[in-house]
């Protein structure tokens, strides 16, 4: 399907018209990390605003800000010219902003018309009794005006995601938003629901609305959006009206200068992969595709990062290569063995190994060093013989490995949870690249790790490469994969973009892949 | 005519006895509708046996003591409720604590008030329900007639619970807290407000079928006369799946176990064996239960803390 | 806070010390406000203190009665703890501990043709399979179902209890008419090692079992897997551990240990089944697990605690004439007080979680 650039869109006079929300000067930090610097955004009404950005661009937290979940540090906020407070997500309620989470906020077991109204349920019969007449007829008229419609008495858990999507957006109508915010929207939605949300989305600009869209995805910006602001790294690169805006031009906005370094010296490859995923197909609970005919091929001495934002599919690809999840079709090979209804200990018998992107599943906080480097390998010799742990052995192990890896603790008997983040991520390398793997599935190695701690990562993983492991990288950080991987795959939408060599992947390109839209001469064409 | 009689007594005998443990299952629903597992209404209902035997020893009053019993209830139910805000594992010790705590109290203080930490003296019990001037149907009048005022109570905390939880905004957001406590605060609840009300609730429920243990059953104050009820009543409300109705019918399903254990004392089989029916009868539909049990998600079955 | 951190991180004994702060904290409170009841009730809490204090430790007569008292806790305790470990509450110990003492009770009076050493591990064993097979019962619905052990394992007890008081009412009653099963053979009975008190070797096996626990949870692969599993499931189910399959041994496990006590409880104290002996040593178990840290070393000195607070709570019920009940008041405060700092704990953890992410 082609991409079509429509007509310019009528946009707002912004140079007549007062914004009716703006933001200014926003600076917003978490423990490690500046989620927001100095941010200026304006917002009008009858406009879709789109936020685009990668993952820790900062667009959540600022329009979280927005909605009272969050206080920045600095920075003012205006609505409708007066300037206002927002402390709680009710201030932000009451100012008339409504935010539609990612992650819905919706009771199951609840009606849809109870999930609407709660809170803010009309009274009937001296406070006590809801006045469910009422409320059913206000909903009617917003279903109606917006053309929203979904059984009101039907049980929410009984709803595809696309209709409890809209009982969200209900929700926030409901509350009297003016200002709508929809913080990645589509992440959930069939394509045919995208086209829905989309219409929904004009009705609220016909009706005078400000509507602000958060996507990492760039051609559904231009698609829908009438200004496109892009952030990345907590700053403001820049707003665009859509009919100036390429993808080009915004993915460079999105990405920025990244360099690829210098071809690094690749190990021996063999002719078969160590780790093969074969034309995986995973639908999840809620029967929506989230893997479509993934293949990849990890060779023996090599890297292969799995570019993509947070979200397209990675997390259900690596509970299928470790083991815990089934996929719905296709299989996983460890060294050409099938291994797809293995169980996990099984798998890491066969020399596979794991480091998860969350420190808290690989390791047991209330333990010891010494206890969570035990951890996977605890029922193997020289550890264990005949269900006795061999203290000594693991003693001096843990020390080894300590020393090795330069974690930096009191000694062995020190509980994890009392280590900073980048040594609790040193003793999950230890103890998985200890175990001498041939394969390695390594999850976002350096999040909430300094530099420091993530150069080690990073010398690690290629110094088991250059032994002739072969290793999956999967990670969000952009930077971390164009700076070790020889090869880069990209994810989008579940689907398996491209697989390039690192060192004939051009720069421009990235941004583009990232969005699922691989370039072919001038055409611009999407997998799909 | 015997199997008549007979029939009649066991139904009057299970509609009574069934109140003890809907009391109990009601006061779990309240509490667990809001995320707050209360495994201390033994404990409550041990406390409402002793109170209200108390009480109405010293007043002579029998309708003075369920007030006070209520209360003391309440108190308890609060105890619970702050040593309990969320946190699942400490809810099963908090209400062990308390449990413990009274198993000691109730012959403790049994002992110093009427010198036996076995049994008290008669008390002042409630009058059961004949004055109604059923008379006329014969039928009816066994069956109810010999029931106490605490049912009728205890029909209308049903009916009242069921319009409560569905029909009013306080049912909807504590429905809304047990499911999901962070969407309910997103959506702007003081979830510690309906909390806290109900696990006192629940408190009262309890001790109000500890009450009517000894005011309408026993007529004295015994050790150990909850037998069970308690953990039984939770049973009543798991069958019930949480739902006020339903846990009353659970109820009696549970209590044909107690009153035919008391049908059959006296009949030559060993009274253990007998005693052992209403547990056995719980075991059974515990185990006999298929699917997943779901609670309400404050707290579900395989969730850690 | 984070200046106390430092500080313990430095000096491990005074670590250790600090560890076992809120449980004393727990007992001295219940102390105080078990001491406030008497005195509303008219009586000299200190005056009662000191007759329990004599009556646990003044002499030996004291002693021993502790100590005895003590050893069937320790094995409820303990079997508690494990338990918990792998985060669950076996409530049901006092039903175990029932069943234990009785199939211990029925190895000793029946198969007398057993040489000495021979029939007493017989009939341990036979009381560790019994509670081990009771335990069972309650576990495997929570996993095949999700219904609550707590429930199921209370509901047990109850059962238990009546079955014992069954047979030995009826089926295996002495001649008499007390209920009492026959005496076990002098090949089945556990020497006493304190005369003139009841005190039995039983004891030195509870240290010795204590012992034992410790090695396992700490020095095996099971212990290891248990402690895992208890807690954090997920990191365990990532490292290839079998969730369902150790949580069912670790529940089996304890209500073996339960079963433990109740067989040395009638092999040495009272050499025969007698109905309703345990005055709550299974709940008491309860609060020894929580009271001893979770650790088997700790156990033992809770068990020497609940011990001292019966046989002194006995001793305050000879003298006074105030009932043995106090003492159960007591432990359900004490538990009460641990639940609080726990809570206190989670807390403080909850508050400081300020997640951050896009």
């Amino acid at each position: 399907m082609n991409l079509q650039v429509d007509e310019p869109k009528p946009t707002p006079d912004t140079s007549l018209v007062q914004p009716v929300v703006v933001m200014r000067g926003i600076t917003k930090r978490f423990p490690g990390v500046i989620a927001n610097d100095n941010i200026d955004l304006s917002i009008y009404k009858g406009e879709v605003l789109g936020l685009l950005g990668e993952n820790g661009a900062g667009k959540t937290v600022l329009m979280s800000i927005l909605a009272g979940i969050h206080k920045p540090d600095s920075g003012e906020i205006y609505i409708k010219g007066k300037k206002v407070v927002i402390n709680n997500p009710a201030t932000a309620i009451r100012h008339g902003i409504g935010m539609v989470h990612q992650h819905f906020m919706l009771i199951k077991e609840l009606t849809v018309l109870e999930n609407i109204i709660l809170g803010y349920e009309p009274r009937s019969r001296g406070r006590l009794f809801v006045d469910f007449q009422s409320a059913r007829e206000k909903v009617k008229q917003l279903q109606e005006k917006y053309k929203l419609y979904v059984n009101l008495d039907e049980i929410l858990a009984k709803l595809p995601i696309g209709l409890q999507q809209r009982v969200e957006i209900l929700k926030v109508l409901y509350r009297g938003a003016d200002i709508l915010i929809l913080d990645e929207p589509t992440a959930v939605l069939t394509p045919e629901e995208v086209g829905n949300l989309f219409e929904i989305m004009k009705s609220f600009k016909q009706a005078g609305k400000a509507v602000i869209f958060i996507t990492h995805k760039i051609r559904e910006a231009i698609q829908i959006c009438d200004r496109i602001t892009v952030l990345r790294r907590g700053k403001v690169v820049g707003s665009l009206n859509v009919n100036v805006a390429t993808p080009d031009a915004l993915a460079e906005m999105m990405i920025g200068k990244r360099f690829i370094s210098e071809t690094i010296q690749r190990g021996i490859t063999t002719k078969t992969p160590l780790l093969k995923i074969s034309e995986v197909d995973v639908y999840n609970e809620k029967r929506v595709k989230v893997l479509s005919n993934v293949n990849l091929d990890v060779f023996s001495g090599e890297i292969l990062g799995l570019a993509g934002v947070e979200g397209n599919g990675q997390t259900e690809l690596v509970e299928v290569i470790i083991g815990l999840r089934k996929p719905d079709k296709g299989a996983v090979f460890v060294d050409g063995v099938n291994v797809t209804n293995m169980s996990i200990s099984k798998r890491f018998e066969l020399g596979f190994s794991y480091i998860p992107g969350d420190r808290h599943n690989a390791l047991v906080q209330e333990l010891s060093i010494m206890e969570n480097i035990l951890l996977g390998k605890h029922n193997n010799p020289p550890f264990s013989k005949r269900f006795f742990i061999n203290k000594d052995i693991l003693k001096a192990h843990s020390e080894m490995l300590v020393k090795e890896y330069n974690i930096r603790a009191t000694n062995i008997y020190t509980l994890v949870k009392n280590l900073s983040g980048g040594n609790q991520q040193r003793i999950i390398l230890a103890r998985e690249l200890s175990k001498n793997p041939q394969i390695i599935l390594v999850v976002n190695p350096s999040r909430g790790l300094d530099i420091a701690a993530t150069n080690f990562v990073h010398s690690k993983l290629i110094e088991m490469r250059n032994k002739g492991c072969a290793i999956l990288l999967v990670s969000a950080d952009l930077d971390e994969i164009l700076n070790i991987s020889d090869r880069i795959a990209f994810i989008y939408e579940g689907k398996i973009v491209t697989v390039r060599d690192s060192n004939v992947l051009k720069r421009e390109e990235i941004g583009l892949l990232m969005s699922g839209i691989e370039n072919e001469g001038n055409t611009t064409t999407r997998e799909g | 005519m015997m199997i008549e009689i007979n029939f009649l007594a066991l139904s009057a005998a299970t509609l009574r006895m069934a109140t003890p443990i809907a009391f109990a299952g009601l006061g779990g629903l309240m509490s667990e509708r809001v995320g707050v597992m209360n495994i201390a209404l033994e404990g409550m209902m041990m406390m409402g046996t002793l109170c209200s035997a108390y009480i109405s020893y010293v007043s002579g009053n029998p309708w003075i003591a369920l007030i006070v019993t209520a209360l003391v209830g309440a108190v308890l139910g609060g105890l619970h409720a702050v040593l309990c805000i969320r946190f699942r594992g400490l809810q099963i010790v908090s209400g062990f604590g308390i449990n413990i705590f009274t198993f000691g109290f109730t012959p403790f203080v049994s002992a110093i008030v009427w010198g036996s930490r076995g049994t008290s003296e008669r008390v002042v019990g409630l009058p059961t329900l004949t004055y109604l001037g059923l008379k006329e149907t014969p039928i009816i009048d066994e069956i109810l007639g010999s029931q106490s005022p605490l049912m009728i109570l205890l029909i209308f905390a049903v009916i009242l619970i069921h319009i409560a939880l569905y029909k009013t905004s306080f049912g909807l957001r504590i429905r809304a807290i047990g499911a999901n406590p962070k969407a309910a605060l997103s959506s702007g609840i003081h979830i510690r407000k309906y909390q806290y009300t109900c696990v006192i609730l629940s408190g009262i429920f309890a001790s109000l079928g500890g009450a009517f243990l000894v005011l309408s059953v026993a007529n004295h104050y015994s050790t150990g006369m909850t037998a069970g009820r308690g953990f039984i009543g939770l049973v009543a409300m798991i069958l019930g799946k949480w739902k006020p109705m339903n846990v009353f019918g659970a109820s009696i399903l549970l209590g044909f176990g107690d009153a035919l254990q008391i049908s059959l004392q006296g009949s030559g089989i060993p009274v253990q064996m007998i005693q052992t029916i209403p547990y056995l009868l719980t075991i059974f539909v515990l185990i006999g239960i298929v699917g997943k049990i779901v609670a309400p998600t404050g707290y579900k079955p395989h969730a850690e803390d | 806070m984070r200046e106390i951190r430092q500080l313990v991180k430095v000096n491990s004994l005074l670590r250790r010390l600090f560890v076992i702060v809120p449980q004393a904290l727990a007992v001295v409170t219940a102390l105080i406000a078990t001491a406030f009841v008497l005195y509303l009730m008219g009586r000299n809490p200190w005056e009662i203190y000191y007759i329990m204090l004599f009556g646990s430790f003044g002499d030996i007569y004291s002693l021993g009665a502790t100590l005895t008292q003590a050893t069937p806790i320790i094995f409820t305790g303990l079997g508690f703890m494990v338990a918990f470990r792998s985060g669950l509450f076996n409530v049901g110990l006092e039903g175990q501990l029932y069943l234990g003492a009785f199939a211990a009770a029925y190895v000793g009076f029946t198969l007398t043709f057993l040489p000495p050493v021979l029939h007493i591990i017989t009939a341990i064993f036979a009381g560790a399979l019994v509670g081990g097979l009771w335990a069972l019962i309650a576990i495997i619905p929570k996993i095949k179902t999700g219904a609550h052990e707590v429930i199921t394992g209370l509901m047990l007890t109850y059962v238990a209890i009546l079955l014992t008081s069954y047979l030995v009412n009826y089926p295996f009653k002495a001649s008499g008419w007390a209920p009492y099963s026959p005496f076990i053979a002098e090949s089945a009975q556990l020497p006493r090692i304190l005369p003139p008190t009841q005190l039995s070797f039983g004891w030195i096996l509870a240290i010795i079992f204590a012992g034992f626990v410790h090695v396992l949870l700490n020095r095996t692969t099971i212990g290891y897997e248990i402690r895992v599993v208890g807690i954090n499931k997920e990191a365990a189910v990532s490292a290839g551990i079998n969730i369902n399959r150790t949580m069912i041994l670790a529940f089996t496990l304890s209500g073996c240990m339960s079963g433990m006590g109740g067989a040395i409880e009638v092999l040495g104290v009272h050499r025969r089944f007698i109905d309703l002996f345990s005055p709550g040593y299974g709940w008491d178990g309860i609060a020894v697990g929580l009271l001893g840290n979770l650790n088997p070393i700790g156990a033992i000195f809770a068990a020497l605690l609940l011990g001292a607070l019966r046989a002194g709570g006995s001793s305050v019920q000879m003298i006074t004439g105030l009932p043995l009940d106090i003492v159960t008041m007591v432990q359900g405060i004490i538990i009460l007080f641990i639940a609080a700092p726990m809570l206190y704990r989670s807390f403080i953890k909850k508050i400081g979680e300020n997640r951050y992410d896009d």
